[in-house]
């Protein structure tokens, strides 16, 4: 895993993957920060559980897609099973990244997550 | 210390049913949903789901737990949630009779919950004098501290809203008025016309507020009125430096047409207007917000809000650390507590009776 110069090692959090099917979500929490772990759609994203905005839960957000940047009166929709919807003003927030659709200066930060055997591990 | 001035308790279809004498709640809330315009996902926080059941602020229970003791708030003003759209229900006996059963059901079902609910006395606007007769019927219950409306069908100055003025003054409690407009029924009536998508109605809602306001100050309600105070609920704040100076300039140029107006509008909505925060404008630097509002005294005028459970809650924590040291006491409390003659707990031990 590349690593920011500086940056502390990750701390791995693991548990077993029968606990995150898809559609499932889970909170962990490491290096003191809550962690929001989503399964959608079979990809594993994971999540600072605070918005960045009123800091909401963002664990109790529901995950879906987008209307893409289109045409006038043409809606087109992405993205799907990738954006978080903040549980509370809907902020979007693209989950392979954790930029905010709404606002370029904002962004939630994202974990690196991932299957490894028997166990998701989640590295913070 | 915190009063929280909007919280939405939404009592389900069934609750009010027990209230209810010669229709249904369900016959309200069709007559509510026709046309207009849906917030895109839930106009709840998602996460306010109580978890015995029913909807966000159905259970004031769950709400305690999750609004009061979550932040540390020592009242909350309780606004039904259910009546945001009353001006949709073109059916004055039933709008009339669906908010006598929220009354009743805040009084009997809410306020024996927790001592820091205190109520907002529910009145449909189509018909004044049977607002008026349920004005009368609760003021004097020492934990209810306002009356309530919105979507009128017509605007805050006119005199067919005489008798509800009238019943406040009566008692000396303010009259809520909150914003809403999600159908052409709703909208304030001197709009151009209803707006196609909740973003656009909810970017435009001062639009509203400005035209009510401006009628309030200039058809001299508060000149015929003295006891009353007028809350304008969730309709932001930044609009109102703009509102006040164009009022007072045109009150040099056009006096003739208010001549009961005997000083410079903007001092009657210093002195008889207060405006809850919560959307509270978010620029790119908030002390920005800051400056705007304190030339028209908004430091005094502004009573925090958090909207809860509706999907655009206000944080207090948040909202706390954009404002100054120095507002913080008033808008968090004292404006409130000053308005609704409610007394600290923790140098009173009753509520004081709002007189």
């Amino acid at each position: 895993m590349t690593q920011r110069r500086g940056a502390a090692v990750p701390v791995r959090v693991t548990f077993p993957k029968d606990e995150l099917p898809p559609g499932g979500r889970r909170l962990i929490t490491a290096r003191r920060r809550e962690i929001a772990v989503f399964n959608s759609n079979g990809h594993l994203y994971a999540v600072y559980n605070r918005c960045p905005h009123h800091r909401a839960p963002l664990i109790a957000g529901a995950i879906g897609g987008a209307n893409l940047p289109s045409p006038v009166g043409r809606l087109q929709r992405g993205l799907q099973g990738r954006v978080l919807f903040c549980p509370w003003h809907h902020f979007e927030f693209d989950l392979e990244n954790g930029r905010c659709l709404g606002d370029a200066r904002m962004r939630v930060a994202t974990y690196e997550v991932r299957e490894e055997g028997d166990e998701i591990a989640v590295y913070v | 210390m915190i009063i929280d001035t909007d919280v939405h308790v939404a009592p389900t279809a069934a609750a009010l049913d027990e209230y209810m004498k010669a229709r249904s709640a369900a016959e309200y809330f069709a007559s509510q949903r026709a046309g207009g315009h849906l917030i895109a996902r839930s106009g709840y926080r998602m996460d306010a789901y109580p978890p015995g059941g029913g909807g966000p602020g159905s259970d004031p229970g769950y709400m305690a737990e999750d609004l009061l003791d979550r932040h540390g708030i020592e009242y909350a003003v309780l606004t039904p949630h259910a009546v945001l759209g009353i001006g949709d229900v073109l059916d004055i006996d039933l709008a009339g009779e669906f908010a006598e059963a929220v009354n009743a059901w805040q009084v009997n079902e809410c306020l024996p919950v927790d001592e820091r609910y205190v109520a907002s006395i529910v009145v449909a606007p189509g018909d004044p004098q049977r607002a008026a007769d349920e004005i009368h019927r609760w003021a004097g219950h020492p934990r209810v501290v306002q009356a309530y409306t919105t979507s009128t069908p017509c605007l805050l100055g006119d005199r067919f809203l005489d008798p509800v003025y009238a019943a406040c003054d009566a008692h000396g409690i303010p009259l809520a008025f909150h914003v809403t407009g999600t159908s052409l029924a709703a909208v304030n009536k001197s709009v151009v016309a209803a707006s196609s998508t909740y973003f656009e109605s909810h970017s435009s809602m001062c639009v509203s507020a400005i035209n009510h306001l401006v009628s309030a100050v200039s058809n001299g309600v508060f000149v015929k009125f003295p006891n009353i105070h007028l809350v304008f609920a969730e309709f932001g704040t930044a609009w109102l430096p703009w509102a006040c100076w164009r009022m007072d300039m045109e009150y040099r140029a056009n006096r003739e047409d208010v001549p009961w107006l005997t000083r410079k509008p903007s001092e009657y909505v210093k002195d008889f207007v207060r405006f809850t925060t919560q959307p509270l404008e978010e620029p790119e630097r908030p002390q920005d917000l800051v400056t705007l509002l304190s030339l028209v005294g908004g430091d005094r005028m502004l009573m925090y809000s958090s909207d809860y459970p509706h999907h655009d809650f206000d944080n207090p924590d948040v909202i706390r650390s954009r404002l100054p040291e120095e507002w913080r006491e008033r808008v968090f409390y004292e404006n409130a507590a000053s308005l609704y003659g409610l007394g600290s707990r923790q140098s009173e031990p009753q509520l004081a009776v709002s007189q």
